[in-house]
């Protein structure tokens, strides 16, 4: 390029600038601490606000006083002195998304943080929005696969749904969260996992676990890890839903998980103490509901006018000793369309994923749920629920009659079935191979604790030699593809 | 329920608004003192009075800065642009990392007519 055509296109670009004074509003510190800054002047300061702190600093504006504006910081503040000066902005916050975001670990301002370099083709979004109203979205009708028996066999999740999992800690919460999102290969499904006050340790094996199973192909993570100012952590979950309705306006289908929102209670409970904002139940302030369902509410399923696409989230909360009416357990069960819960007991007893099939409820997903799912699955919910309530009453009664003693059986070989090790979702045509085997008796004659030996052996059986009826079964249900997976169950059986 | 000076001195500072009453508004001002018994707190009023009045004036001064000296006429007509009908009080500092141009600070607003400003304006139009 010659420095003609370099000089003619300086010209070209600069034939708009215009020398202007420019106008800005300032305020001055008055206090500053703790990730806090309060500051006077700023009379025209909106809610949610960023302003300009020396050295670029960002903060944001979330107590709008009388003669004061309090400000919580994004990043480093021991520079920061009073007297100093603030500029306002004029801009909401809004973080940087695209396509380039897919494969990429971001803070919750959206800058990369697994060092491969900006991110690049990307536009800005607002962090706080207003969910979708009515009219824009339409029923869950589609599934969302997690490759886990239990839960799409008897707590199915649809697209667009909120379900919750909530359990103590190490029941295996994550590990759901995670083979979900391994589970969405092929899926036509994008994922976010926001990491929320997590150890840096915890979220890069995380990462490396998505990478290692080729997930991070269709998978964003946004981290704002437990060394990370609180601000961070309460906008972490708010910039993983910013980015996923990137992709749903764009008709594409998410799964977002929150991991979890216990602690991004606690920090946006932290940051209202520090700010001065008056104490509620358990110190929590009293926008502590909304500050859940304003998030939860973004996760919809759109109608085909509006773009078909959909945000499915998996939020996951945090119990002590099992205490679900705790208040933040309460109020995220209230919002969410149902709830996953893990069981400490069944963990130790070494049923995982511990999913207590009792306690735990889709109140959507049933709609969505394949044919062939839901014509063998309404048998093994019903042998669960029998199995629940005799297995208690067994403990106690020494002479059972043969009916329950059947029963009792059943139950504890369904148990046996539905456990599965971490890291290995199965497809659907598998999970209603094995249900409708149980269903049929072709367990019967088999010993509880060889049922997860007979379980591996059949599942190679089906994947290995009988793919299309696998396929067949995926697509629907009909006395033909009964009768055929009956004969292969019986045939398999007989060997 | 206990009174604080930085509040006395609040309200003193409020009520000497008016130019024709001062005298009696100290007048007053000094019997309510005594009558309540809180003339133990006039020093830290008066340091409080001054803390705030040093603010006002603080607050309702046109700062100006020029990257070097300038007439008293560029002055004038800089806080000309920046207050119209203002009898103001005016600062003019030198700060040379602005280059050239000025920029003023007035009631929370900043004015920034600066050379500094107008690079990096055109460096975003640009880098674009």
């Amino acid at each position: 390029m010659s420095v003609d055509t370099v000089i003619q296109q300086l010209k070209t670009r600069l034939s708009d600038f215009d020398a202007q004074i420019e106008t800005q509003e300032v305020g001055t510190v008055i206090e500053v601490g703790d990730g806090i800054a309060r500051m006077s002047g700023l009379d025209k300061c909106r809610a949610s606000e960023m302003l300009e702190f020396p050295g670029g600093l960002i903060g944001i504006a979330l107590n709008l006083e009388e003669e004061t504006v309090g400000a919580v910081m994004l990043g480093e503040y021991a520079h920061i002195g009073e007297g100093d000066t603030v500029k306002r902005t004029g801009k909401v916050l809004s973080i940087p998304v695209g396509d380039a975001c897919i494969g990429r670990v971001i803070d919750a301002l959206g800058n990369a943080v697994d060092g491969k370099g900006d991110i690049k083709d990307t536009e800005d979004r607002l962090i706080e929005k207003i969910a979708p109203g009515v009219m824009t979205r339409q029923p869950v009708d589609e599934p969302v696969q997690t490759g886990i028996i239990a839960i799409d066999a008897m707590i199915p999740v649809g697209r667009g749904q909120r379900e919750l999992i909530i359990g103590d800690r190490q029941t295996g919460k994550t590990a759901i969260a995670i083979d979900t999102i391994i589970n969405q290969k092929g899926q036509n499904m994008k994922c976010i996992y926001v990491a929320i006050g997590q150890k840096e340790s915890t979220v890069a094996r995380t990462v490396a676990k998505l990478e290692e199973t080729g997930a991070m192909e269709y998978t964003a993570v946004v981290t704002a890890s437990a060394s990370s100012a609180s601000s961070m952590q309460y906008l972490a979950p708010y910039a993983g839903v910013a980015l996923a309705e990137y992709f749903m306006d764009k008709g594409e289908d998410v799964l977002i998980v929150y991991d979890d929102l216990s602690k991004h209670a606690v920090a946006y409970r932290e940051i209202s103490l520090l700010l001065r904002r008056p104490p509620g139940r358990e110190a929590y302030p009293g926008d502590v509901f909304y500050l859940h369902s304003r998030l939860l509410e973004r996760s919809c399923r759109r109608n085909k006018e509006h773009g078909g696409g959909s945000i499915t989230a998996l939020p996951i909360i945090e119990t002590q000793a099992g205490d679900i009416s705790a208040y933040i357990p309460t109020n995220v069960i209230s919002i969410t369309d149902g709830q996953i819960f893990l069981n400490s007991d069944l963990f130790y007893k070494g049923i995982r994923p511990a999913i207590d099939v009792g306690a735990s409820v889709s109140r959507v997903g049933g709609s969505a749920q394949r044919k062939s799912m839901k014509k063998v699955a309404g048998k093994l919910k019903l042998a669960m629920a029998q199995y629940r309530e005799l297995e208690a009453f067994a403990q106690f009664a020494s002479d059972l009659d043969e009916n329950t003693k059947k029963q009792l059986d059943l139950g504890q070989r369904i148990t046996e079935l539905l456990k599965q090790p971490q890291y290995s979702p199965l497809p659907v045509g598998v999970q209603v191979a094995l249900i409708y085997a149980a269903n049929i008796g072709a367990l019967d004659g088999i010993e509880v604790k060889e049922v997860q030996n007979w379980r591996e052996k059949f599942i190679s059986h089906m994947t290995s030699g009988h793919g299309p009826l696998l396929e067949k079964i995926e697509q629907g249900w009909n006395e033909e593809i009964e009768g055929e997976l009956k004969t292969v169950i019986e045939d398999y059986a007989k060997k | 329920m206990p009174v604080s000076s930085v509040q006395m001195a609040r309200v003193l500072h409020d009520s000497l608004n008016d130019e024709s009453n001062k005298n009696e508004v100290v007048r007053l001002f000094l019997e309510f003192c005594e009558e309540k018994k809180l003339t133990h707190l006039l020093p830290n009023i008066v340091k409080h009075l001054e803390k705030i009045n040093a603010k006002k004036i603080a607050d309702n001064t046109i700062r100006v800065y020029v990257a070097r000296n300038q007439d008293k006429d560029v002055v004038d007509m800089i806080v000309d642009f920046v207050s119209k009908k203002s009898d103001a009080p005016i600062s003019v500092h030198k700060d040379e990392k602005i280059i050239g141009g000025f920029v003023a600070l007035y009631r929370n607003t900043v004015y920034d007519g600066s050379v500094t400003k107008q690079l990096s304006r055109a460096k975003e139009i640009l880098s674009v």
